[in-house]
């Protein structure tokens, strides 16, 4: 496939899905916000991340963007006074996750920005398309 | 009646292909936006393609080698694009200037394929008057 225009709606859609994956792992994170251990003393939900990375499709020669890894958050969680939860240790202290509800927001919006801008290039394309079969109307 | 060999279609025809090239390369800086150390890409400038130099591709002398992928001369990636901004991860891909050149890209190519085919329009006109 060596037809560029059609190189171009591959490229975007890469970046739409690595993009969906990001959101998704961002759900997760927030969902989990509140999410303590199972068991007294024991560790509470860990933020998950995502990295991208570059991989050649070899099908059009192009570089398109795919998921490099999906990595746990290793910061400390952050310890809560409640003797009477569930998950508490023999202190009484609570393990909370280390998901930062504001971090996770800004996150949020990025992925949506880079998103929109797949899906514009995805319009770009097809308007250039369009134009290509405007000309065998003559 | 082979239209290659007429200039304007000639010209058309390479500066289409050339949009259509660089509109890849948008492409695929706009998805590695948030790729740590990914450089942001660019074709060097169509006026190259006008100098008049013969596109160098590489040599093939055995049939085990494989062929370029990437297409050669003019439609060379430039050594230093332009950039706007490069963020601390490495990342020197702005989405607003690729935004910029994607929809310059666009209007270039509806402009060179309005004269495309208004060149047509004029062949048209010629053979029909003709008979």
């Amino acid at each position: 496939m060596n037809d560029p225009l059609s190189a171009t709606l591959r490229i975007a859609s890469s970046g739409l899905q690595a993009q969906g994956t990001r959101l998704r792992v961002i759900a997760e994170n927030i969902a989990n916000a509140d999410s303590t251990a199972p068991s007294a003393g024991g560790d509470p939900y860990r933020r998950k991340t995502i990295s991208f990375t570059t991989s050649l499709d070899r099908a059009s020669g192009t570089e398109v963007v795919k998921v490099k890894q999906i990595g746990r958050d290793r910061s400390d969680f952050q310890l809560a006074y409640d003797p009477s939860h569930p998950a508490a240790d023999a202190k009484g202290y609570v393990k909370r996750p280390n998901v930062q509800p504001l971090i996770e927001m800004a996150d949020m919006r990025e992925a949506s920005r880079s998103f929109e801008a797949s899906v514009n290039v995805i319009e770009q394309s097809r308007s250039m398309m369009n134009r290509m079969i405007d000309l065998l109307r003559g | 009646m082979d239209f290659s060999n007429i200039a304007l279609f000639r010209l058309s025809g390479a500066r289409l292909d050339y949009l259509a090239q660089r509109h890849r390369v948008i492409a695929e800086n706009v998805v590695h936006a948030n790729t740590p150390d990914y450089k942001a890409k660019d074709l060097k400038p169509f006026e190259s393609l006008l100098g008049g130099v013969r596109p160098v591709t590489t040599a093939r002398t055995s049939a085990l080698h494989l062929a370029g992928g990437r297409p050669a001369g003019a439609m060379a990636e430039a050594p230093r694009p332009d950039q706007w901004e490069v963020t601390p991860d490495g990342n020197s891909v702005s989405l607003e200037q690729e935004m910029a050149k994607g929809s310059e890209t666009r209007d270039a190519f509806a402009l060179t394929a309005g004269l495309f085919q208004r060149n047509v329009q004029m062949l048209r006109a010629a053979w029909r008057s003709g008979n």
